[in-house]
Order: structure tokens, then C-alpha cells, then sequence
């Protein structure tokens, strides 16, 4: 029953399927995956809710393109990291600060995590691209 | 010989313009420019150059004055958002028998490398991502010399290492993996055994923020460290220590991240929370205890001791944190209409239950500077440099002597368009505060900037040696003084 469920709900996410395209840089190891999250809400954003997709993506370079197919049209957010020693989580210091690369959509999120307003953006019909350099 | 047959005697060129010991001839008529203090050095580095000397520098002084400030606020027209964000650079006194020289370097952290060869600010840009604290990390509030190396501190990140003599940047300074990029305050305080103590905050982290604890040994080594969580991510740039305690005023000065806000937002100065004092067991680092003071702001301390049930600690108080949210514009204007320069105060903190208080005297003061062969113990002398009463002069080119217990004050004026730079003190006999004083000032008339020493006993009598530059620095925060 739920696998029909999920099938019925992409069937219905098909029907105004876009393509957000990632283009990744600044990977700083060869190594590990970077996990993806796009997020339609604030509070899935904020890890209070499902993301709307999610992705597990083995780094071999520096730069890394990702294709995430049959979303629906309109505003997200993604956040990432790269787990480059493969311990399945984004690495932090006593203070709490990444260890290991991150990147959220519009390239914010420097001087720490932004808030999902500052990260949205619009995912059009016919698909977006976005470049996110990884901090 | 009394002092005046002595001056005398050195020679009647050494005193001339001079009523009373050394002083600059009488300033020419043209308005100072006081964005000197402020201007921005465009090299890496200024390469040597040799000082006019008057007067003779005693031995004791012989060796080196290392200084630390923001050398650069500025980068293709875009200006730092405030002057504590300049990029630092430390400046070298030699001060020898054959005379003074004086050279300067920035820092070569991650962020003045980077935005050199890109030609302006990127960083947190795409053209210039980053991670981590060390990344904004501009190394520019102070220095120390630990295992052998100077140490550029800032507070926010690491402190940079730097070769002494050529002032070349080493990299960061990691205490251990663990410690790497955290937080290192620009004020550590040395313990009676030699060793160091220092603090750090990172108001970002857990609930309410977390402060860390190191204790060092002079040779670079981390004896223990300890993390606490903090009551409001408050903020604190120097801290006190007693016998048995270290103490941290925190302001009510709040970081909060998800408002966006940080210490240099005036939003982020409440008032009502009032300022509250942690006080931390040297002996345990894990054990705090927490009390409140009235609302106000210090950056620099004094002398701090136990009395009996209390902890008593003299600090350099504002009244709010005006300080930091200045402009460049604002620090040049200097003391306009309505803010208040600190008062020299004495804080009192009871160990037991009870509120704090805080008794302030009259005397504007900041960078306040005392004998370090009474640490944690009840002392009299405070060097500082005074702010004057006269509401009509910007900038104060005043130091003093101000004695606490007995209540005197000595004071040197260097005159009018003359900014006075904090003056270390040099132990020289048994008495406590008895020694040499030697700071810098800014000739904001002349475009030079002087290393002047005194006789910490007798600052009314001016200068013993006052070196000339023929360079303006822009002005600095702290600085150490290493012999030899």
C-alpha cells in the first residue's frame, strides 16, 4: 500500500516534473559523498519536516554536476555537505562549526546557517541550474 | 645630581621648546588630522628605519616593543564596518644603545593573503568561500611571546604565530585538534608559576553560548582546557583573575544568531539583562558560579583580588556598549556629544549570595596597564591613558599614574593634537609600580609617531627618552615588551 502511494505521488509530481540542476565547486577532497537536501518549507529547512527530495552523491573531484528530475515547480532551498571521511555526518568543532565542506542555495550561509528565506529560490517549469560554491 | 642638573647637563639642544623634561616643540599652528589614526598602510611590510632619539632610554628598556592594531580598514573604496575588523598588523620598536629602530608587518592570515591578491573584500563571496572562524580571522588586537614566537591574538579565532625578528607570519597557533579555530581571547593573563590562562566565547554555540578555558605554559604547551555554557551569549574581551579565580564579566551584549544580529549591532546591547559576572575555580575549571552587576560594558581590567567573601576588581566601565558601534567616521570624530569615555571603577562581586556594585571614580581612563609582579593580588598603581574633562578636544594625547589606594594621580599631557597609545609598564626596583613606562602617541600635527619612556614613579616630569619616527602609524591596541 505505500509503495503504491509513493508511485501514485510521483506519478502526480511527474505531471509538472522540473529539473533542478546543481553544479558544485570548491570541493576541497576527493572523497566521501555529499548529501543533498531540498527543502519546500521553512521548517523542513530547519529539520522539522521531510525534504521535498534527498540525494547521497560520491565525490571524485572538485567539482561535482547533480540533476534532481521530477520535482514540482516553485520555491526551495538546498542545503548540503560533504562527509569526506565517511562517517555518514557533517563533521563539527567544539564550537559547533563545520569541519567539513557545506553549501546552501544562493551561496549564503558563511558566517553560519541561514535562515530558509535567505536560501530560496525559484524553481521554474522548465527547470533551474544553480552554482553553489562550497564553503 | 638632582634631576634637573642631570637633564641640564645632557645638553641644552635636548631641551629645547621643553618646560618640563621632553616634550615636542610647540605644535605648528595647523588643525590636526586625525584620520591618521585611522589611515590604511597599502604594503606588506615597512621596512626599517631609524628614530630620532632625545634623552638616553634606560637599559632596562633595552630589547623590543611589539604593537598590534587594524593597518588596513580599507580595500578598492569599501571600508571595514568597524575599526576592530582591520586587517593587523604589528609594529616593532628596537630599542638598543646605538637607538631606536622601528619596523611593521601585516599578519599573513588566510583573509589579508587572499583579498592582497584579489584587490578587494571577497570573503564569504564566491569568489572567496570559506569555513570556520580562522577565515575572518584578522589577528589584530594584541601580542605575546609564548615557546619562543610571537603570537598575533585576536579573539574571535586563533592566535597567528610570527617569526620575532622579521616579524614573518609562521601560521596558526593549534593548541590541540580540538581546540584548532576556537576562539582565543587577545588578553591572556600570566600566572605566578609563569604559566597563562586565557578565555574565549563563542556566543554561536549550544543554547546560550559556550566559553572556553585554557591554561598554557610559557614554552606554547596546553596545560588543561575546559568548556562551560554561557548564561546569554554575552560579550567579554579581557578578563580578571584573583588567587583562586578567574573572572569574566559578561555584558549584556547578545549574540543572536537566528535574529541575525551580532556584538556589532546596536540592537544587540539589553540593558535589562544587567552584566553578569562568572567566576570560575582556577582550581577546577568545570566549577562556576554566577552573579550580577548593574549594566555596563568594560573591555580592559586592572588589578583584581580576594577580600575575604568578595572578589574586588578594578575595571575600565562604560556606561553601555557605544564603543562598539562606532563608524570609522565615528572613531575619528572621536569623544562627540554624548558619549562617555570609561571611568576607572572598582567592581565588587560577592562570592556568597548578594548583588555586585560598582564604585566608579572620576578618572576617564582606558587601556589600563598594572605592575605583573602583583597578579591576583591587591595593588595601587594603574597606568592608563586619561581621557580629559574638556569636552572640546576629540582625542586625548594624556597618560596616567593613578594610584587607587592612596588616592594620587600623576599625570603627562603630550598637547594638543596628540593621540596617547597604551604604555607598558617595566619593572625596575622592589616597590610595586616602580619602573619605566614605555607607550607611543600620535602626532596627529606633525604626522609622527613617538615611542616615549618615563620613570613610572615620576610621570610629571615627562619623558626620560622620546624617539621620533619619521612614519605615522595608524593607531594600535596592545603591545609586549620582550628585554634583550
Amino acid at each position: 500500500m505505500k509503495l503504491l502511494l509513493a508511485a501514485a505521488l510521483l506519478l502526480a509530481a511527474n505531471v509538472h516534473a522540473a529539473t533542478l540542476t546543481l553544479e558544485l565547486k570548491g570541493l576541497t577532497q576527493k572523497s566521501g559523498h555529499v548529501f543533498i537536501a531540498v527543502h519546500s518549507s521553512a521548517a523542513s529547512f530547519n529539520g522539522k519536516g521531510e525534504p521535498a527530495a534527498v540525494r547521497r552523491v560520491e565525490v571524485t573531484d572538485t567539482k561535482l554536476t547533480i540533476t534532481l528530475p521530477d520535482l514540482a515547480p516553485g520555491d526551495y532551498a538546498v542545503s548540503l555537505f560533504h562527509d569526506a571521511n565517511g562517517n555518514n555526518k557533517l563533521d563539527t568543532n567544539l564550537i559547533g562549526i563545520p569541519k567539513e565542506g557545506y553549501a546552501f542555495s544562493n551561496n549564503v550561509g558563511a558566517r553560519g546557517r541561514p535562515a530558509f528565506d535567505e536560501a530560496k529560490f525559484t524553481l521554474g517549469a522548465d527547470g533551474t541550474t544553480l552554482t553553489l560554491n562550497v564553503f | 645630581m638632582d634631576r634637573r642638573t642631570l637633564l641640564q647637563g645632557m645638553g641644552a639642544a635636548l631641551l629645547a621648546g621643553c618646560t618640563s623634561g621632553l616634550r615636542p616643540a610647540a605644535a605648528p599652528s595647523r588643525a590636526p588630522d586625525w584620520a591618521l589614526g585611522w589611515r590604511s598602510l597599502t604594503t606588506d611590510a615597512l621596512a626599517p628605519v631609524e628614530a630620532r632619539v632625545q634623552g638616553r632610554f634606560p637599559d632596562a628598556l633595552h630589547g623590543t616593543l611589539y604593537r598590534n592594531g587594524p593597518g588596513r580598514m580599507e580595500r578598492a573604496g569599501q571600508r571595514v564596518s568597524h575599526w576592530f575588523n582591520g586587517d593587523g598588523m604589528v609594529q616593532a620598536f628596537g630599542v638598543s644603545p646605538r637607538g631606536v629602530t622601528h619596523h611593521g608587518r601585516f599578519v599573513s592570515t588566510f583573509k589579508y593573503q587572499h583579498e592582497e591578491r584579489l584587490g578587494h573584500y571577497a570573503l564569504g563571496t564566491a569568489e572567496l568561500p570559506a569555513r570556520g572562524n580562522d577565515a575572518h580571522n584578522t589577528a589584530n588586537t594584541s601580542v605575546l611571546m609564548v615557546g619562543g614566537e610571537l603570537l598575533a591574538l585576536w579573539e574571535a579565532g586563533s592566535a597567528y604565530r610570527l617569526d620575532p625578528e622579521t616579524l614573518e607570519t609562521r601560521g596558526t597557533k593549534d593548541w590541540s585538534p580540538e581546540l584548532t579555530g576556537v576562539p582565543f581571547s587577545a588578553h591572556p593573563l600570566p600566572e605566578r608559576d609563569g604559566s597563562y590562562w586565557n578565555f574565549g566565547l563563542a556566543p554561536y554555540a549550544d543554547e546560550h553560548g559556550l566559553m572556553v578555558l585554557y591554561h598554557f605554559s610559557a614554552d606554547g604547551r596546553l596545560l588543561q582546557s575546559s568548556h562551560l555554557p554561557m548564561p546569554f551569549p554575552g560579550y567579554a574581551h579581557a578578563f580578571a583573575q584573583t588567587e583562586r579565580h578567574l573572572v569574566v564579566v559578561l555584558a549584556p551584549l547578545l549574540w543572536e544568531q537566528e535574529r541575525g544580529v551580532t556584538w556589532f549591532d546596536a540592537e544587540a546591547w539589553q540593558p535589562s539583562l544587567g552584566t553578569t559576572v562568572l567566576v570560575v575555580e582556577k582550581a577546577d575549571l568545570t566549577r562556576v558560579v554566577r552573579r550580577e552587576l548593574p549594566a555596563g560594558f568594560a573591555f580592559h581590567f586592572g588589578h583584581a583580588w580576594e577580600d575575604g567573601d568578595r572578589l574586588r576588581a578594578y575595571a575600565c566601565w562604560y556606561e553601555d556598549a557605544h564603543f562598539m558601534h562606532l563608524t570609522l567616521d565615528q572613531n575619528v570624530q572621536g569623544r562627540v556629544k554624548g558619549l562617555q569615555p570609561a571611568l576607572l571603577a572598582q567592581l565588587e562581586i560577592p562570592l556568597g549570595a548578594g548583588q555586585g556594585r560598582v564604585t566608579r571614580s572620576p578618572h576617564g581612563a582606558e587601556f589600563p596597564v598594572v605592575d605583573p609582579r602583583v597578579p591576583s593580588r591587591r595593588g595601587s598603581a594603574h597606568f592608563v591613558t586619561l581621557e580629559t574633562a574638556d569636552p572640546k578636544l576629540p582625542h586625548s594625547g594624556a597618560i596616567a599614574r593613578i594610584d587607587v589606594e592612596r588616592g594620587k594621580v600623576q599625570h603627562f599631557d603630550y598637547g594638543p593634537g596628540i593621540i596617547a597609545e597604551e604604555h607598558l609598564f617595566v619593572p625596575g626596583g622592589p616597590r610595586e609600580g616602580q619602573g619605566w613606562l614605555l607607550g607611543t602617541s600620535l602626532d596627529c600635527v606633525r604626522g609622527q609617531t613617538r615611542l616615549a619612556a618615563f620613570d613610572a614613579e615620576h610621570l610629571d616630569d615627562g619623558p626620560v627618552a622620546l624617539a621620533t619616527l619619521p612614519r605615522a602609524l595608524p593607531l594600535g591596541f596592545h603591545g609586549t615588551f620582550r628585554k634583550g
